[in-house]
């Protein structure tokens, strides 16, 4: 469970991220063109959720300091009592590999097909920690999902994929 | 009526009746499966329906649903763990029960609850649409906008976590959903000079990265996690005569609980189950029972949660307002099928309606017999280790967004919605308002500068036409009623 510190630090953070995305929208809005056809015009909903969006974070982070009943969630964060330990490890390869992939096709590296069956075999054996025994149903599963799903797509359904 | 008994005549065809089985035993399967959910498998098959009928597109959604609901009585009866949100409170007395030595007697429990729930409350989603969707004509564009504003309050406040991130959550997505060109002046808004950015964030690639790729990368942490389980038999499944005597008032007040929260706009099967099984537990003669095993906590929410699906439908078919997040995915399936939502829906497409309407039930009775046969071996899949379906969801989550607009930029986009669901997330801000928010803001928008247009600028009319001032009266109530209560007490 996170420390009440760490949910202040944590919300301090939120609290600048939205400010920082709520400053930028009420910015932008300088730019759009004038009222025409009604009062308020295109420039009007981006101020009033800058203002809204900050007030919350504003209220959010606030509600740390207040006295008496936190505003605050029910639970917070991930019971570590069990002895379970979270993979982050595993979250960074899938998302370093899911960049690959787009990279990979987005660069035309790859094709669709041998891209996904590259991927969806490293994925698998990442998520497993590289036991030999995933290694064939591995490949077999990013097989049928590499060549079966190009099939379904550009023949049955008409989608160029890339 | 005529419209209804076309529609089960034309769902009694091959090609519908497949698609029907097929969406209810795929929503089942995906439904008892933890960490899958029916809101992400409606998200990974609506880029497929592109290539189908408008009605056949909606009967496969509507079944994904009916069944996914259902679906997660399994693994909350078997694993502790609820294989939707919608099955958490059946988790509290399904899973003691079940490790009695009673897991056919809970599982039938619950299959016989879901059904009755869903049948009471597709007679009341058959009798209130068309008397409601006739009312609604007559809305005008301020009541549509104040009815807007109930549905994200409402979700800000019943969802997970406090009522201010809820509201932020919903506040980030109507944000979101302002990026691009303005449809009332045609500017272009928050794009920053991104020409791609022009036409907005699409449906798909933002719904499938909130909802499918941020659970994936959660579930990704949470891989090893050991899950306590409890072997299946199909002994003692069926409700008797005797049974349904004994739970009949339970059965039919959760019913109509669980519609009547199905029907508030934003709200969906996990309150429904909530609130429902708060109450039988209020009403027992012995609520120390309840989180013990208790057959009334099985039957409550079970019911309710089923019961909410088809309570959920009335505000989408009759007023194009999500009665719940599925909802907006079932919202966004009518756009991609260049349908307008809204009460004009009924007579403009009588057909879709009444599909949905006939599909509804026809699922429901499927539901039930598959469910009732099919149970043991569907739970055997529970246990596929996630290794193997997080990349094939990976795989359908970049088709899908490709797919919309044959762009890769719309990959990026997934994948950086799927990291923002995710932050927030582990940020305890919760994804549904967001959902509901970037789905109703354009309306929201476009209905109060249209009402501002009609009545010269004035906002006046907002407290003065009485529908919408009852809208702005429940929003302020849900608003600021936690605060009032905290005072008094």
């Amino acid at each position: 469970m996170l420390q009440g510190r760490q949910k202040v630090v944590r919300d301090a953070i939120l609290c600048v991220v939205i400010a920082v995305a709520a400053i930028l929208m009420f910015w932008s809005s300088f730019a759009l063109p004038p009222p025409a056809l009604e009062p308020i015009g295109p420039a009007a909903f981006p101020r009033w959720v800058a203002i809204l969006l900050l007030g919350l974070a504003l209220i959010i982070l606030g509600s740390h300091f207040l006295p008496g009943k936190k505003i605050n969630s029910n639970s917070e964060g991930i019971d570590q009592d069990s002895g379970f330990i979270p993979r982050y490890d595993l979250l960074i390869w899938l998302f370093g590999l899911t960049l690959l992939y787009f990279l990979a096709m987005q660069y035309e590296v790859l094709g669709f097909r041998w891209a996904t069956i590259v991927y969806a075999f490293a994925l698998t054996l990442v998520l497993f920690d590289w036991a030999v025994r995933a290694l064939v149903p591995a490949a077999l599963s990013a097989i049928v999902l590499g060549y079966g799903v190009h099939w379904i797509f550009t023949r049955f359904l008409f989608v160029d994929l890339p | 009526m005529d419209h209804l008994l076309q529609a089960f005549a034309q769902l009694f065809t091959p090609l519908p009746f497949l698609f029907m089985l097929l969406g209810v035993s795929i929503g089942i399967v995906v439904g008892a499966i933890p960490g899958l959910s029916g809101g992400m498998v409606i998200a990974l098959t609506l880029p497929l329906t592109y290539f189908m009928k408008s009605t056949d597109a909606l009967i496969l959604l509507v079944s994904m649903y009916v069944g996914s609901t259902s679906g997660g009585l399994i693994s909350a009866t078997l694993m502790h763990m609820p294989g939707t949100p919608a099955a958490m409170m059946t988790v509290l007395d399904g899973f003691p029960m079940a490790k009695k030595g009673q897991p056919g007697r809970a599982l039938g429990l619950g299959i016989f609850a879901s059904f009755i729930g869903g049948i009471i409350s597709w007679l009341l989603l058959a009798l209130l649409s068309p008397p409601l969707a006739e009312v609604a004509v007559r809305f005008g564009p301020y009541e549509i906008f104040s009815m807007t504003l109930v549905a994200l309050v409402l979700i800000a406040a019943i969802s997970q976590g406090s009522l201010f991130r809820g509201l932020l959550s919903g506040f980030i997505g109507v944000a979101v959903s302002m990026v691009g060109v303005d449809r009332a002046s045609g500017a272009v808004r928050l794009t920053f000079g991104f020409e791609d950015l022009d036409t907005g964030f699409r449906l798909l690639p933002v719904v499938l990265g909130m909802l499918v790729m941020s659970q994936v990368l959660s579930d990704v942490i949470n891989i090893g996690q050991k899950i306590e389980r409890v072997e299946t038999t199909v002994r003692n499944m069926f409700m008797s005569a005797k049974d349904f005597g004994r739970h009949w008032v339970n059965l039919f007040r959760s019913a109509l609980i669980g519609t009547w929260i199905g029907i508030l706009p934003g709200i969906g099967g996990t309150t429904a189950a909530i609130a429902s099984y708060t109450t039988a537990r209020n009403f027992a003669r012995n609520p120390d029972e309840f989180g013990n095993g208790s057959e009334s906590g099985i039957v409550a929410a079970e019911t309710a949660n089923n019961a909410a699906v088809n309570g959920a439908l009335v505000p989408l078919i009759t007023l194009g307002i999500p009665g719940s997040v599925i909802d907006v995915l079932l919202l966004g399936a009518l756009i991609i099928h260049n349908l307008t939502p809204g009460p004009l829906l009924f007579t403009n497409s009588p057909e879709i309606v009444y599909a949905i309407i006939a599909g509804a039930l026809v699922a429901n009775v499927a539901m039930f017999l598959i469910m009732l046969v099919a149970t043991p071996w569907i739970a055997r899949l529970m246990y596929v280790p996630r290794g193997y379906l997080i990349p094939p969801i990976i795989v359908f989550c970049v088709l899908g967004a490709f797919a919309q607009g044959n762009r890769l930029f719309d990959i990026w986009v997934m994948l950086g919605f799927g990291v923002l669901g995710f932050l927030m997330s582990r940020a305890r801000i919760p994804v549904g308002p967001f959902i509901i928010g970037y789905i109703l803001a354009p309306i929201s928008e476009v209905q109060l500068r249209s009402g501002l247009m009609l009545y010269d600028g004035s906002f006046l009319p907002l407290i003065t036409r009485p529908v919408s001032l009852a809208f702005l009266v429940l929003a302020a109530l849900t608003l600021f009623w936690p605060f009032i209560g905290q005072r008094r007490r």
